[in-house]
């Protein structure tokens, strides 16, 4: 069992010098974009962050509205400070469950069904629900069901290729972008390539496009991509890049790997910003939602096990 | 939900239980979450009466900072969501199989905050379904109520653990998506 650096906990004190590193970008995000639904207890509970680390937080000028117990901050700003900070909380988890699947396809061949079971984002609507759901495929799949909640699909995925070094060709593209770093936005930011070429950071949509263009502007062949991410117990739905190289499209993400050294789930000799996470990733097309009714994204459960 | 002891972070599963036929029956629920001994710790409490349920939210809301997934069922579930306030103020997620009684009065989430999904098993129990009923009727878009088919025995335990598994893929999805 490979030991990780030492998440904090709510009780631990940070250093200034952390705080005003991890916090610096997000001063970066315009005011305006916010959205203040949580509550000091809320960012307690779900992202780590106690009333100390709360009280120097604010003296930073980290956002927030109203006083006291009524005071209200951007749960975005809190989740990404909870993950940089390696704060308790589910996505800190959920990110840290990939490096063990990487660990697993490198041990040797490697099989998992990913079941997607999908909502009705509407659930009052007359007649019955129309799932589209992406495969792979170019058509995808129509599923119809008489009930909100339903099965959508199971992919039983056998991992043939696994992670290793992107091609020499590529290497300055991957070192060019490895200093972007992985901070939640406002859904007003997910497209603006040259907000995330200013600010250095992005989500992974965002990254995305912004390295695709880049990639093309060098001339490569470059695709969006949008897919799964294999973990157990749970998948992720994630979006990254893949470019044309000899004929074999090569998966890039140095955002996350940046983000999962950052976070403590791994070390930069676990997951390189070099490396590319060909099985790890299994793609289902250019750009998501992996299900949608009528047009709107349905919530999504992504389980996941290691078939024997 | 993390365990920060310097390896890889854990899941916390809590399960309360309130007599000991569900005890015996409950690992394979607990097994829902992952089957996966690396990733999931789960630790058992007898979550009702009273007193124990006390000692066991003291032992959770020890100062190691780490947050759980609470699944309580019965007595234990109606008695673990009351308190969920004080005694479960640190859940991450609340799952309550069959709590019962139902609730006097509209259930304030509100209180507690902590994203909540109520599961009904109908089994062979008119009262059950009235119990059910009445959480939907206060639910609201405040938290998840959740019907499932009437079964008895493995059937029952094996749907269980489907919606469980299901449920927690859910929350999970929302909560740590990148």
């Amino acid at each position: 069992m490979p030991v990780y650096p030492r998440g904090l906990t709510k009780y631990d004190r940070v250093s200034m010098d952390t705080l005003q590193r991890v916090t610096a970008p997000l001063f970066r995000i315009p005011f305006e974009h916010r959205c203040y639904e949580t509550s000091p207890e809320d960012a307690e509970r779900d992202y780590g962050i106690g009333p100390e680390l709360l009280r120097q937080l604010r003296a930073l000028g980290l956002p927030s509205i109203g006083e006291g117990a009524l005071e209200l901050f951007d749960g975005l700003d809190l989740s990404s400070v909870s993950l940089h900070l390696g704060l308790p909380s589910v996505r800190r988890f959920v990110l840290s469950l990939w490096p063990r699947t990487l660990r697993q396809m490198r041990a040797g061949p490697v099989a998992y069904t990913v079941t997607v079971d999908a909502t009705c984002p509407t659930p009052q609507h007359p007649g019955k629900c129309r799932y589209l759901v992406a495969t792979g495929e170019e058509e995808g799949k129509l599923v119809i069901s008489d009930t909100p909640r339903v099965n959508v699909a199971s992919f039983d995925i056998d991992v043939e290729e696994t992670p290793r070094p992107v091609p020499n060709v590529l290497r300055s593209l991957v070192d060019d972008f490895s200093d972007v770093q992985f901070y939640l936005l406002p859904l007003a930011l997910q497209s603006e390539t040259e907000f995330m070429a200013r600010e250095r950071i992005a989500t992974c949509e965002l990254f995305s496009i912004a390295v695709m263009e880049e990639a093309q502007n060098r001339g490569f062949e470059a695709r969006l991509s949008f897919g799964v991410v294999i973990a157990a117990p749970y998948s992720q739905s994630h979006s990254w890049v893949e470019i044309l190289v000899d004929g074999e499209w090569i998966k890039i993400d140095p955002l996350m790997a940046r983000a999962l050294q950052s976070t403590g789930a791994c070390t930069a000799d676990d997951w390189p910003h070099t490396l590319s996470p060909a099985g790890l990733y299994h793609r289902l097309g250019d750009v998501g939602p992996i299900a949608c009714h009528d047009g709107m994204a349905c919530d999504l459960s992504l389980r996941a096990k290691v078939r024997t | 939900m993390i365990r920060s002891v310097g390896a890889s972070p854990r899941v916390r599963l809590v399960v309360l239980w309130d007599q000991d036929s569900i005890r015996s029956q409950w690992p394979v629920l607990a097994s829902s979450f992952g089957e996966d001994s690396e990733t999931v710790d789960v630790e058992w409490h007898k979550g009702w009466p009273t007193q124990d349920l006390k000692s066991v939210s003291a032992m959770l809301n020890s100062p190691d900072g780490s947050p759980y997934i609470v699944l309580a069922s019965g007595a234990a579930a109606r008695h673990a969501y009351q308190a969920s306030k004080s005694a479960f103020s640190h859940a991450s997620k609340l799952v309550l199989v069959d709590p019962c009684p139902p609730p006097r009065k509209a259930p304030d989430q509100s209180k507690s905050g902590i994203p909540l999904t109520v599961m009904g098993t109908w089994r062979a129990e008119p009262s059950n379904a009235d119990h059910l009923l009445a959480w939907r009727r206060f639910s609201g878009s405040q938290f998840e109520v959740r019907f499932l088919p009437a079964l008895s025995g493995p059937l029952r335990m094996a749907s269980l653990q489907t919606h469980i598994a299901d449920t927690l893929g859910f929350w999970w999805m929302k909560e740590g998506g990148c």
